[in-house]
């Protein structure tokens, strides 16, 4: 489900934050070195303990990692320090109850102001359709939803209508198309 | 809003007056050969080599139905699995001019044994396919992921490039008598289109389609690299083995074949178990059909290199792969393309078109009974040597043939209106 904020706009369990439960890992001499960090970050997060935050040092904001996690039911919040310094936590959140994607590869899922976010771009066709319509008939998703996709999905229209769903591009750029799809109204 | 997506994606179709043409001219020379079949259902059972009625039957089903549909399909798919454009509108347009009116000569030269016709007919035909090769090639180029899917189009492009050479000294070697070995040619050739060019088309396109008409997660990339793997050193084995004159080189690339097969199934079985559409309807009547017939097809060739085929065994052998494996599965994949493709294009403000509102849906159940009826009579025929129960086959197949075509005229009637009126509409 999505995190509540305060009035600062940082999410609840950031605001209560308790630094002794928090593990810290800087990547910043690991990305001078020329080293991809994801593979350590990964290994850190898999031994990570229940209720303990994690916190990346970057010297920027990894917004892919934090879809990256967000998909692994991390909620994440990023504080910019300075121009090159910024500090990400990570919080495991209770994992939302969504339909079964069992058969699909993994890709990217978060929620965000309040709605599923899904990032489909990558998946070999129909697999993108085949997520959208599993969480269409599968509920849990709520009247509405976003997904990134990387190609115009002219198959699932016409499945959409049948179902009386439809879409709407919300965002486009050379990565792809984000594409908020929600339930046609009654009226 | 959903009219501003959909023209998003009408803009990423092409416009429909260019796979329509190819899926309309594939369902007329698709009752044309049933026709043919019923008219000419005595020459059939025991041919075996060079011009006549026969030859232009058999090029009826597979440049005038196998080769448009696939033609159609590409155009109509490829560009949005590859998210590239096609090179220019015009240049399918051009394919269209060259290739289809060269088939027709070339079909009604082989029929009428007129030699110049099927010269003319084959530099025609081959230099649209030439197009058709082009435009894919450049489509393909390049394209990242879907590994398993582009060795299978890079495959099958580059076995229709020699099927076609090869189909084009055919005719000049019944011309002009060049001396060719013109059995191991035809027999090459007869690898190459078929399952070489057109088989793989088809099951690189299963990938996508058949999960996508299914709702289902796509099958395993490793299955189908290991799929074509195995079919395409199959069918280099072939050529080897008919060439050389090597009976077991044969009987190794059948099994190598049906290995090939086999992992093409169980990702199209895995596909069928995990889908989510549960009632696939007729479409799917065709396309399980055609499942069957492709192994099928291969043990009865397994058959006749161990020098076991009876009489007419040959044309059993042509008539499950062509009609059995490969018109059965193209014309079940048409009954899903065309209803979508006029739902997009007809699409209105108020969303998609319903295929079910467009035409009646029965027609495409006349067109599954006698298409199947047609394929087990026309067998039945051959193997008792019976040309009645040939024509009879014929016949139904005819029958079932008109539902098919009803349908994309109707299909193609209401595009064509709805063109018009948004053409001279006031919006
Ligand atoms: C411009 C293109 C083509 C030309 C000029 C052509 C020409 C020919 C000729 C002359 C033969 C007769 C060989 C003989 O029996 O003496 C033949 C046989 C045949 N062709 Fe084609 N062909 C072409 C394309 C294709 C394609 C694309 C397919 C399949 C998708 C195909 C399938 C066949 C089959 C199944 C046979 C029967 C072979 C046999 O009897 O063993 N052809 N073709």
């Amino acid at each position: 489900m999505p995190s509540a904020t305060d009035s600062t706009g940082s999410p609840d369990w950031f605001s209560c934050l308790d630094r002794r439960h928090c593990e810290r890992m800087d990547v910043r001499p690991l990305l001078a070195a020329g080293t991809d960090p994801l593979t350590q970050i990964l290994a850190r997060v898999d031994a990570l303990s229940p209720g303990v935050v994690l916190q990346i040092d970057a010297p920027f904001d990894p917004v892919p990692l934090r879809r990256l996690l967000a998909g692994r039911g991390y909620a994440s919040h990023p504080v910019r320090l300075s121009g090159d310094h910024w500090q990400v936590f990570f919080h495991q959140q209770a994992a939302p109850e969504l339909p079964s994607l069992a058969g699909l590869p993994e890709f990217p899922l978060m929620w965000q102001d309040g709605a599923l976010d899904m990032d489909l771009r990558g998946l070999m066709p129909p697999n993108p359709m085949v997520a959208v319509l599993r969480i269409i008939e599968g509920g849990g998703a709520g009247d509405s939803f976003t997904v990134w996709l990387d190609r115009d999905p002219v198959h699932l229209y016409p499945e959409l209508a049948e179902r009386h769903w439809r879409a709407e591009v919300v965002e486009q750029d050379s990565d792809g198309v984000r594409v908020r799809i929600s339930k046609e109204s009654e009226t | 809003m959903i009219g501003r997506f959909l023209s998003g994606a009408k803009n990423r179709l092409l416009p429909p007056s260019v796979p329509f043409r190819f899926f309309t001219a594939a369902a007329l020379f698709y009752v044309l050969f049933w026709a043919v079949l019923f008219w000419k259902a005595g020459e059939v059972a025991g041919y075996r080599l060079g011009s006549g009625p026969v030859l232009a039957l058999i090029h009826l089903a597979t440049l005038g139905v196998l080769t448009m549909t696939v033609i159609g399909a590409s155009l109509q798919l490829l560009s949005v699995a590859t998210r590239k454009a096609f090179r220019g509108v015009w240049i399918c347009r051009l394919l269209s001019w060259v290739y289809i009116p060269g088939f027709i000569v070339l079909a009604y030269g082989m029929f009428a044994n007129w030699y110049p016709a099927m010269l003319i007919g084959a530099g025609f035909a081959g230099l649209g396919l030439l197009i058709f090769f082009f435009l894919i090639i450049d489509n393909i180029r390049g394209v990242r992921g879907m590994a398993a899917i582009m060795a299978h189009c890079w495959a099958s492009m580059l076995f229709l490039f020699a099927a076609v050479a090869i189909g084009i000294l055919l005719v000049v070697n019944l011309d002009y008598g060049l001396d060719l070995d013109q059995i191991s040619l035809a027999s090459s050739h007869f690898i190459l289109a078929i399952f070489g060019f057109m088989s793989l088309i088809a099951m690189g396109f299963s990938y996508i389609l058949v999960p996508m008409f299914a709702i289902a997660p796509a099958p395993s990339e490793k299955n189908g690299r290991l799929s074509i793997a195995c079919n395409v050193v199959a069918i280099i084995i072939a050529l080897a083995g008919i060439n050389s004159h090597q009976d077991w080189l044969l009987m190794v690339a059948d099994i190598l074949g049906m290995v090939g097969v086999g992992f093409y199934l169980y990702g199209m079985i895995t596909v069928y178990k995990t889908r989510m559409r549960k009632r696939l309807g007729t479409p799917f009547v065709l396309i399980r059909v055609s499942w069957v017939m492709l192994p099928l097809a291969l043990i009865w060739g397994a058959v006749g290199i161990g020098g076991y085929w009876p009489q007419n065994g040959y044309a059993l052998f042509a008539l499950l792969a062509i009609i059995g494996w490969l018109l059965t599965f193209l014309n079940g994949v048409l009954q899903r393309i065309i209803p979508f493709l006029g739902s997009m294009h007809g699409s209105n403000r108020g969303g998609p078109l319903l295929a079910s509102s467009m035409a009646d849906m029965r027609l495409f159940d006349l067109n599954a009974v006698g298409h199947l009826a047609g394929l087990v009579f026309v067998a039945l025929g051959i193997i008792i040597d019976n040309d009645t129960v040939i024509r009879l086959g014929a016949g139904l197949g005819f029958i079932g043939g008109l539902g098919l075509f009803s349908y994309v005229v109707i299909v193609v009637g209401l595009l064509s209106r709805k063109q018009r009126e948004s053409a001279s509409g006031p919006l």
